[in-house]
C-alpha cells in the first residue's frame, strides 16, 4: 500500500509529458482549421476551435511555467478575438502569422523536451501577431492592448444584474477586466480596470449601452506595469494544483461522455513516470465511437462464428475434418481478437481512484476527523463503461467509510487507536473480476443497534441469527443507523442503492465487520459489461442464459425431493440446507444459484450448455425488464434472454423468508 | 462540406409534399412517415418476454441489435391477427430506437402535397386523436396519418420506460 501523494508540486514534471503531447494535438488541430479556413468567409466554429485550442494551450503553459509559449498564446488569442467579432477580414497575412505562431509553439515544446539544442526566437511573431490583431497598422499605438481604469456612477439606480454580467463578459471578449469592484446600490459605484486593443472610443460605446454616458469615467493607465499584470492575472485564475488538476481531469471524464474527454481518459497514464519519455508515438487518440463500433462488430463475428460451427457439428465423417481444423482455428482467432479489441477499452481504475484524495479531504475536515487514505492496485484496468458506473457506489462507499465508519480523534484515542484514521482503497483482479475494498479501521458495525433498527422497521431477527445474515440487513431500503442525519450521509439511502447499481453491473457487495476494529466493504464487477460466461437452459422450449458466476450447481432432482411448506412455497434440500425453489418449466433440473448471499434452486427443462455470450442491452430499443438483465444472441440467430438471478432469487425468497 | 450545400434544399419536401408509407390495419388505411422507415421485413416469430402484455410479441436480432415486436393489430383490437407468409413487420426509428411493428399489409409509398392532408376531426378512430398529425385524401381513398414517433412513446406502449418517454 502506498499512500496518496501529498499536494505538493514535485511531481509537477509527469505533466509536462502530457502538455507536450497535448499541445501537439492542439497545434496540429490548428494547423488542420487554418489550412481548410475559407479566406472570403471563414466559419465561425473555425476561429472557435482555433480560439479553443490556443487558450488551452496557453492555461497550461502558463500553469506549468512555460510563459514564452503563453505570452505567444495569448496574442494570438487577441489575433482571433479581432477576426471573431468580425472587425476585421480574414487575410493571407493572418494565416500565415498564425501558422508561423504555431510552429514557434512546437519548437519551443522541442526545446523543452530537449529535443532542440536553442530556444526558438518568439519576438517576431509575436509582434507580427500583435500588430494583425491591432488592425495590422504597423507599430501604432493601437499596436498593443491599451490599459484603462474604468469608474461608472455614481448610480442613480442600480443596473439590473444582466446587464451588468452582459457588458463585462462582452468587455471580457474584447479584451480583459480586472480589479472588478461592484456596488451596484443606488448611488454605488462600479469600478474595473480593464485592458483590451481598441481604442478609449469603443470602451465607452460599450460602456454607454448600460450606464448613462456622463455617468462614464474612462482615464488610461500606465501603459507598462498592467502589460505585464495581464499574464500574471491571468496567470492567477488559470492557476492550479497538479493535485487539482490531476482530480479534475479524472473527474471530467467518466461523466463527460464527450469523446473528445472519453479519448483522453483512455490513456490517461499521469501516475508512470516514463510516459511520453521515449517519444511521441507512444499513443494516439480515438473515438469511442470508433471503438464501439470495434467492438459490436467482434461481437457479430463471435455470434457468426457460432452459428458456422453449429451448423458444421451436425456434420461428421472424414470429409469434414479439414473443414473443422479451419472451424477451430476460427474459433481461436476469433476469441482472440475479441480480447484483443475489448482490452483497448480497458482503462486502469486509477481514473476512479484519483477523486478520492479530494473528497476524503473535504468530508474529513467537514466532520472533523482526520483520515489517511491509502490506494493500491490503481493499474487494476477495468472496462470504460463500467468504470463510469462504479463512479457512484464507489464515492457512497468512501463517504460512508468517513462518515459512519471512522471515528472522530477524541474517541479513538479513548479506545487507544492512534488520532488518524486509515481507509484504504484496493482494487485486484481475480479471474474476470475486479475486486474494490474500501476499508477503514474504524469501529465496525454495532450489532445490537442494527437489529434494535431493524426490529423498528418490524424486522425481527433471532438472537443467534449468523452475522453474515445481520449485516445484510443494511441493504435493506431506507436502513440507516447513523444516529443522526448529517449532511453527508445518514438518511438511509445508501447501502441498497449501492448494492442495486452493483447489481445492475452483475457484480456483488459483500461485507466484513468486526467491532472496534474496521469495515470492509468488497464490490465485485465483472472486468467487462460486454462478455459472460454463461450457462444456456432451456424452458418451455426457449432457451435462457443465466450468468455462469451465480451458478453454484446443477442436479437432476427426483420429483419427490420438492416438499411444499404451507403457505411459504416448495423447498428442495440440497446437502443440509433447505432452498427455495422457483419452478421455471416443468422439468426437473434444479440448477442452485446465488446471488447477494442468498441461495435458491430453479428447476429447468433442460440443460443445453455453457458458452461466452454478448451481452445485449434489452433498454437500448426496448425498456428494462424485471428478471432479465439483458439479452444475447444464439449460435442460430434467435433471441434467448439473460436471467436476472438476483432478482430471481429476491422474488423466490420473498416467498419463503421467514422473518418471525 | 456544408458551405457547398444549395440553399433551399431542405425546405424542398415542404413544397412538393411528404412521403408516407401506408399501410393496412384492419378497414382502416395508416399512413407514417417515411423517413421513420428504416425497412420492411417478413414475419420471423420473435423471442417471447414473460411479463409483457399480448401486443408485445417479443424481441428479434436485428443484425445484432435487439428489437421488439409491436402487433399494431392486437394493440388496436383489429379481429384477429394471423401470422403467416404475407404477414410484414415495418422496422421504424423512433426516438432514437429501433422498433419492429406488425400491421395487415403494407400498401405503398404516396406523396401528399399539403393541400391533400386534412386535419383530423376530434371524433373517432381507433387511434386517438393524440396520435394523428392528419387526414390524408388521395382519389377516393382516406388515409389516417399517424404520428408513429409519439404513438410508440406512449405510456400505454410500455415500449420504453416511463421516466424515459420523451415529452412533446
Amino acid at each position: 500500500m502506498t499512500p496518496t501523494r501529498s499536494d505538493s508540486l514535485g511531481d509537477v514534471s509527469s505533466f509536462h509529458a502530457i502538455f507536450f503531447e497535448e499541445t501537439d494535438e492542439h497545434l496540429a488541430e490548428i494547423e488542420k482549421v487554418l489550412l481548410r479556413l475559407d479566406r472570403a468567409a471563414p466559419a465561425a466554429d473555425d476561429l472557435n476551435a482555433i480560439f479553443r485550442a490556443a487558450h488551452s494551450i496557453k492555461g497550461t503553459s502558463l500553469m506549468l511555467g512555460f510563459s514564452e509559449i503563453g505570452a505567444l498564446t495569448h496574442v494570438l488569442e487577441n489575433l482571433l478575438d479581432s477576426l471573431r467579432n468580425g472587425e476585421r477580414a480574414l487575410t493571407h497575412r493572418d494565416v500565415d502569422a498564425m501558422l508561423r505562431a504555431g510552429d514557434l509553439v512546437k519548437m519551443q515544446v522541442a526545446f523543452r523536451k530537449g529535443a532542440l539544442k536553442d530556444a526558438p526566437d518568439m519576438q517576431a511573431v509575436e509582434e507580427e501577431l500583435r500588430i494583425l490583431a491591432a488592425g495590422g497598422q504597423g507599430d501604432g499605438p493601437g499596436a498593443r492592448e491599451r490599459h484603462f481604469s474604468v469608474r461608472l456612477g455614481p448610480l442613480a439606480d442600480p443596473i439590473s444584474d444582466a446587464e451588468l454580467e452582459k457588458m463585462l463578459s462582452g468587455l471580457d471578449d474584447m479584451g480583459s477586466v480586472r480589479n472588478r469592484d461592484v456596488r451596484n446600490v443606488a448611488g454605488g459605484e462600479i469600478r474595473f480596470d480593464v485592458s483590451l486593443s481598441g481604442g478609449e472610443a469603443d470602451l465607452r460605446s460599450v460602456l454607454s449601452l448600460v450606464v448613462a454616458r456622463e455617468l462614464i469615467e474612462v482615464s488610461p493607465l500606465d501603459p507598462d506595469a498592467p502589460a505585464k499584470s495581464v499574464l500574471d492575472d491571468e496567470g492567477l485564475d488559470l492557476f492550479v494544483t497538479p493535485q487539482a488538476l490531476r482530480t479534475r481531469r479524472a473527474s471530467d471524464s467518466p461523466g463527460g461522455g464527450r469523446g473528445d474527454d472519453e479519448g483522453r481518459f483512455g490513456r490517461r497514464e499521469t501516475d508512470r513516470p516514463h510516459y511520453g519519455a521515449q517519444g511521441d508515438a507512444s499513443s494516439i487518440r480515438v473515438s469511442v465511437e470508433k471503438i464501439d463500433r470495434l467492438v459490436n462488430l467482434v461481437g457479430e463475428l463471435v455470434i457468426t462464428e457460432a452459428i458456422v460451427a453449429q451448423q458444421y457439428a451436425g456434420l461428421d465423417g472424414d470429409a469434414q475434418r479439414s473443414e473443422l481444423t479451419g472451424l477451430r482455428d476460427l474459433a481461436r482467432h476469433t476469441r482472440n481478437l475479441q480480447e484483443a479489441v475489448m482490452s483497448i477499452r480497458m482503462v486502469p481504475i486509477a481514473a476512479v481512484f484519483t477523486r478520492f484524495p479530494r473528497l476524503v479531504r473535504e468530508l474529513s475536515q467537514r466532520l472533523g476527523k482526520e483520515v489517511e487514505l491509502r490506494v493500491s492496485g490503481e493499474t487494476t484496468e477495468l472496462d470504460r463503461g463500467m468504470i463510469e458506473k462504479i463512479v457512484d457506489p464507489l464515492t457512497h462507499l468512501v463517504r460512508n467509510a468517513v462518515d459512519h465508519g471512522l471515528e472522530t480523534p477524541d474517541e479513538r484515542l479513548a479506545s487507544g487507536k492512534p488520532r488518524c484514521g486509515v481507509i484504504s482503497l484496493t482494487a485486484t483482479q481475480r479471474g474476470g473480476n475486479v475486486v474494490i475494498e474500501v476499508s477503514d479501521d474504524g469501529r465496525g458495525l454495532d450489532r445490537e443497534r442494527i437489529v434494535a433498527r431493524a426490529a423498528e422497521r418490524g424486522i425481527t431477527m433471532a438472537p443467534d441469527a449468523p452475522e453474515q445474515e445481520v449485516w445484510q440487513l443494511i441493504f435493506e431500503p431506507g436502513f440507516t443507523t447513523a444516529g443522526s442525519v448529517t449532511d453527508v450521509s445518514g438518511r438511509g439511502v445508501g447501502m441498497d442503492v449501492v448494492r442495486r447499481n452493483i447489481q445492475l453491473l452483475r457484480g456483488n457487495v459483500d461485507l466484513a465487520t468486526r467491532a472496534g476494529a474496521g469495515t470492509t466493504v468488497s464490490v465485485s464487477v465483472p472486468l467487462t459489461l460486454a462478455i459472460i460466461e454463461a450457462m444456456t437452459v432451456g424452458v418451455s422450449g426457449k432457451i435462457y442464459a443465466l450468468p455462469l458466476a451465480s451458478v453454484l450447481e446443477v442436479r437432476q432432482i427426483r420429483p419427490d425431493e420438492i416438499r411444499g411448506i404451507t403457505g411459504q412455497g416448495l423447498t428442495l434440500r440440497v446437502r443440509d440446507d433447505y432452498l427455495p425453489v422457483q419452478r421455471l418449466g416443468k422439468g426437473d433440473i434444479a440448477v442452485v444459484v446465488e446471488a447477494d448471499g442468498a441461495r435458491a434452486a430453479l428447476l429447468v427443462d433442460e440443460l443445453i450448455g455453457q458458452q461466452q455470450i454478448v451481452v445485449k442491452s434489452l433498454e437500448a430499443n426496448f425498456r428494462r425488464m424485471p428478471g432479465f438483465s439483458g439479452a444475447t444472441i444464439m449460435g442460430d440467430g434467435k433471441v434467448a434472454l439473460i436471467l436476472d438471478i438476483a432478482h430471481t432469487v429476491g422474488q423466490v425468497d420473498r416467498g419463503t423468508r421467514v422473518h418471525h | 462540406m456544408q458551405a457547398l450545400q444549395p440553399i433551399g434544399l431542405e425546405t424542398r419536401t415542404d413544397v412538393e409534399g411528404r412521403e408516407f408509407l401506408t399501410f393496412r390495419l384492419g378497414a382502416e388505411e395508416y399512413g407514417i412517415d417515411i423517413l421513420k422507415v428504416n425497412e420492411i421485413r417478413g414475419w420471423e416469430p420473435p423471442t417471447a418476454i414473460a411479463n409483457t402484455p399480448a401486443f408485445i410479441k417479443g424481441v428479434i436480432n436485428l443484425r445484432g441489435t435487439i428489437v421488439p415486436i409491436v402487433d399494431l393489430r392486437l394493440k388496436f383490437r383489429f379481429g384477429d391477427a394471423k401470422y403467416d407468409a404475407f404477414t410484414v413487420v415495418i422496422i421504424v426509428s423512433v426516438a432514437r430506437r429501433v422498433v419492429g411493428i406488425v400491421v395487415d399489409a403494407v400498401s405503398d409509398v404516396i406523396t401528399l402535397a399539403p393541400q391533400q392532408i386534412r386535419p383530423a376531426p376530434e371524433f373517432g378512430g381507433t387511434l386517438d386523436t393524440r396520435f394523428i398529425t392528419g387526414l390524408g385524401t388521395v382519389d377516393e381513398r382516406m388515409l389516417i396519418l399517424a404520428d408513429i414517433e409519439r404513438l410508440l412513446t406512449s405510456e400505454d406502449m410500455q415500449l420504453v420506460d416511463s421516466n424515459n418517454v420523451k415529452k412533446g
